[in-house]
């Protein structure tokens, strides 16, 4: 039974907190903070799992940060200037295998290079997770 | 004998000429177009291109196939300008600015017709 009586608990935690009369979830939180940090237009829903959305910006760190400076300008140059490289293809119509998920598109929309995206959404995404834990939710939750 | 001294460019297309007539025509058209002329430039530039490329990480290079045909004037003229500093590009009597400026424009020109993979395989050999 002890699952059942967590439930609510964790469902709280999960999905949303309540702030200012408003019920807010980590991908309102996320959003919210990313938005007013990087004047973006974020739309919570595609953000609303902080397990995929931390898996997004590790893989995405993991490839940005692996890049030398001159492809890492490159990659930015591109994405910079709206192109949504989230089907990107090869020649042969294979995915070319570029992390980063909604990631993409988001920088691609705002027209912002993707590394700059990346550090914002890192921050964002900390500020979301310790907003979580203030309203006593376990970081693993 | 010929007494005309054939210069280093035209030796270079003629070669690219040997494995892809399209991108000879294309290089001794816009690649002297882009450089106003200057042949010693454009060969450089080139060279600088293709070493750019070749030191891309290879998703990177990818994107940039990908997405090469759609990009924007400025977008051309970032990446020209991190080819030209990449490069270490440079023309005696051009400012830094204005080097970067030829070579966006010739990558503005280059990447809606050609993939830079296939300029890399027809120059392949002649540089």
């Amino acid at each position: 039974m002890a699952g059942t009586a967590l439930a609510p608990v964790a469902a709280y935690c999960l999905m949303a907190r309540r702030r200012e009369g408003n019920v807010t979830s980590f991908g309102d939180m996320f959003a919210r903070d990313l938005s007013q940090r990087a004047g973006l237009v974020v739309e919570a829903a595609a953000f609303a799992d902080r397990y995929r959305v931390g898996g997004h910006l590790d893989d995405l760190q993991a490839f940005v940060g692996a890049l030398d400076q001159v492809s890492r300008d490159s990659l930015d140059a591109v994405v910079a200037d709206g192109i949504d490289l989230t089907y990107a293809a090869d020649d042969s119509g294979s995915h070319i295998g570029l992390p980063g998920g909604p990631f993409l598109a988001l920088a691609a929309a705002a027209r912002l290079p993707l590394s700059t995206v990346l550090a914002e959404a890192q921050e964002s995404y900390q500020v979301a997770l310790h907003d979580m834990r203030v309203d006593g939710c376990a970081p693993g939750v | 004998m010929d007494a005309r001294q054939v210069s280093e460019w035209d030796d270079f297309i003629r070669c690219v000429d040997g494995t892809d007539a399209a991108v000879a025509q294309f290089l001794r058209a816009e690649g002297l177009t882009a450089f106003h002329g200057g042949e010693e430039l454009a060969l450089t530039a080139v060279r600088a291109v293709l070493g750019w490329w070749d030191g891309l990480d290879p998703t990177v290079r990818s994107a940039i196939s990908f997405s090469g045909p759609g990009l924007s004037a400025a977008a051309t003229t970032r990446l020209g300008t991190i080819v030209a500093e990449s490069g270490a590009v440079t023309s005696a009597g051009l400012a830094a600015a204005d080097v970067a400026a030829d070579m966006g424009l010739f990558l503005g020109t280059l990447l809606p017709r050609f993939d830079i993979g296939f300029l890399a395989g027809a120059s392949a050999g002649c540089l």
